[in-house]
C-alpha cells in the first residue's frame, strides 16, 4: 500500500447495523461489521463479520471470524473460522481453518504453502519419534 | 515573547481561576502581556493584536472554546500556541497531556513543542477538538470516505480534529420492546454506533442541520471535512511528547 492510500491511524473500524456502504474499507486496525457492504474489506489486523451482517466482496486481514454471511473470497493469512451462524459463497484462503457445526461453505479452500509445509514436518518430526521409541513384545 | 489570551469570566470561580494563573506565570517567570476576551475585544482582535505585536507564543487561558478560536486563527504560522486549561474538556487536556493548571504553566516554561493536526471544514474553519452534527430525531446520513460511500440512519455524528468519525444511530432504542428489554434488564451490544476514519469526508443530511464546534455554530450540512495535518505549533507536557 503507498503511503498516499494508506488508512488514516485510528482506534479501529466499526460499521454499524443500520449502515449500507459501497466501496473500499480499509483500516490497519479491527474491522467489525454489523451492516451491509458491498465492496472490498481489507484490514492489517482482524475482521469481525458479526452475525446478520453482509459482505458481498472480497474480504482480507490476519484473523477473520465470520458469523454473518460473505459473498466473496476470503483471504486470512493467519486463521478464519467459521461460526456456525456462518454463510459463505466464495474461495477462502488461510493458514488454520476452523468450521463450526452448522456454518455453510460452498467454494474452494486453499491452505497456505506454509501451512502445507508446517504440516508436512510436523508429521515427517511424528514418524521419526515413532519409529526412534523402542518396540516391546511382551510374552 | 508570551501573550495571553484570558477567556471571559462566566462566574466568580472562573474567575479566581482567572487570577490564579495571573499569580502563577509570575512566580516561576514567564509573566506576559495579559488580554482579556470581552464583549468590547473578540477573540480575533486579541489574536490580531499579539500577532501584531509579534509575540511567538500565544497562550489561551481558559475553556476549549477559547483554544479553538484561537487555533483556528494561528494554523499554518510560525506562532506557537499554548494552553492553560480552566474548565477544559479531556480534548483539549488530553492534547497538553495534563489538566492541572500550574503544570500546564510548566510546561510553558519548559517549552516542549509538538505539531497537531487540525480539521478543516471546508473552506477555511478549523477545529482542534470535535465538530458535533445532532439531529433533533433519528434523520438519514449520507457520507463520502476516502473509498467509500454510506447511507444511514442517525442521531449525531461526531467527527474529531484527527478525523476519527462517530455515527450514534438510536433508531432502534426508541420502540417499546427495546424499551422494555432495557427494564427487564437486557444489556444486549449496541450494534448500532459506527466509528470511521478517513482523511476527507463529506457529510449530507435529509435534513439541513448546523455544525457545532464547542457550543459555536460554524457551519451546516452539507458540508466537507478534511485533516490538516501538523498545522499547529503547541507547547505540551514532557510527558506528551
Amino acid at each position: 500500500m503507498s503511503e498516499k492510500n494508506k488508512p488514516l491511524p485510528g482506534p479501529g473500524t466499526i460499521v454499524g447495523a443500520n449502515v449500507k456502504l459501497t466501496g473500499a474499507l480499509k483500516d490497519i486496525n479491527d474491522i467489525t461489521v454489523h451492516g451491509q457492504i458491498d465492496g472490498e474489506v481489507t484490514s492489517d489486523k482482524n475482521i469481525l463479520v458479526a452475525e446478520n451482517a453482509s459482505i458481498k466482496g472480497p474480504v482480507s486481514a490476519q484473523t477473520i471470524t465470520v458469523a454473518g454471511k460473505v459473498n466473496g473470497t476470503i483471504n486470512a493469512v493467519q486463521k478464519l473460522e467459521l461460526l456456525p451462524q456462518a454463510k459463505v459463497d466464495g474461495s477462502i484462503s488461510t493458514r488454520d481453518l476452523i468450521i463450526r457445526s452448522g456454518a455453510i461453505f460452498n467454494g474452494k479452500c486453499q491452505m497456505s504453502k506454509e501451512a502445507v509445509q508446517e504440516k508436512a514436518e510436523i508429521t515427517s518430526k511424528e514418524k521419526i519419534k515413532e519409529s526412534q521409541e523402542p518396540n516391546y513384545e511382551l510374552e | 515573547m508570551y501573550y495571553y489570551i484570558f477567556e471571559q469570566a462566566k462566574n466568580n470561580s472562573f474567575s479566581r481561576k482567572l487570577e490564579a494563573v495571573k499569580n502563577i506565570v509570575i512566580s516561576l517567570g514567564i509573566a506576559g502581556e495579559t488580554v482579556q476576551v470581552s464583549p468590547a475585544r473578540t477573540v480575533t482582535e486579541l489574536v490580531n493584536m499579539g500577532i501584531a505585536k509579534e509575540y511567538s507564543t500565544i497562550v489561551a487561558v481558559g475553556s476549549d472554546r477559547l483554544v479553538n478560536q484561537i487555533a483556528s486563527i494561528i494554523h499554518e504560522t510560525n506562532f506557537v500556541l499554548g494552553i492553560i486549561p480552566i474548565d477544559a474538556s479531556e480534548k483539549v487536556t488530553n492534547i497538553i497531556g495534563t489538566a492541572d493548571m500550574r503544570e500546564a504553566c510548566e510546561n510553558l516554561k519548559h517549552r516542549k513543542l509538538d505539531i497537531v493536526d487540525l480539521g478543516m471544514i471546508e473552506p477555511s474553519k478549523y477545529f482542534i477538538t470535535e465538530a458535533i452534527i445532532n439531529a433533533p430525531k433519528t434523520l438519514q446520513a449520507y457520507l463520502e470516505l476516502d473509498e467509500a460511500e454510506l447511507e444511514t440512519p442517525f442521531n449525531s455524528i461526531s467527527i474529531s480534529s484527527k478525523m476519527h468519525i462517530i455515527i450514534n444511530d438510536h433508531s432502534k432504542n426508541q420502540g417499546f420492546f427495546y424499551k422494555l428489554g432495557k427494564l427487564l434488564g437486557n444489556s444486549s451490544e449496541n450494534v448500532y454506533t459506527s466509528c470511521f476514519s478517513s482523511k476527507k469526508i463529506r457529510v449530507e443530511t435529509s435534513d439541513p442541520l448546523p455544525v457545532i464546534v464547542d457550543g459555536e455554530i460554524i457551519a451546516k450540512t452539507p458540508l466537507a471535512i478534511r485533516l490538516k495535518p501538523k498545522a499547529l505549533k503547541i507547547i505540551v507536557g514532557r510527558a506528551r511528547i
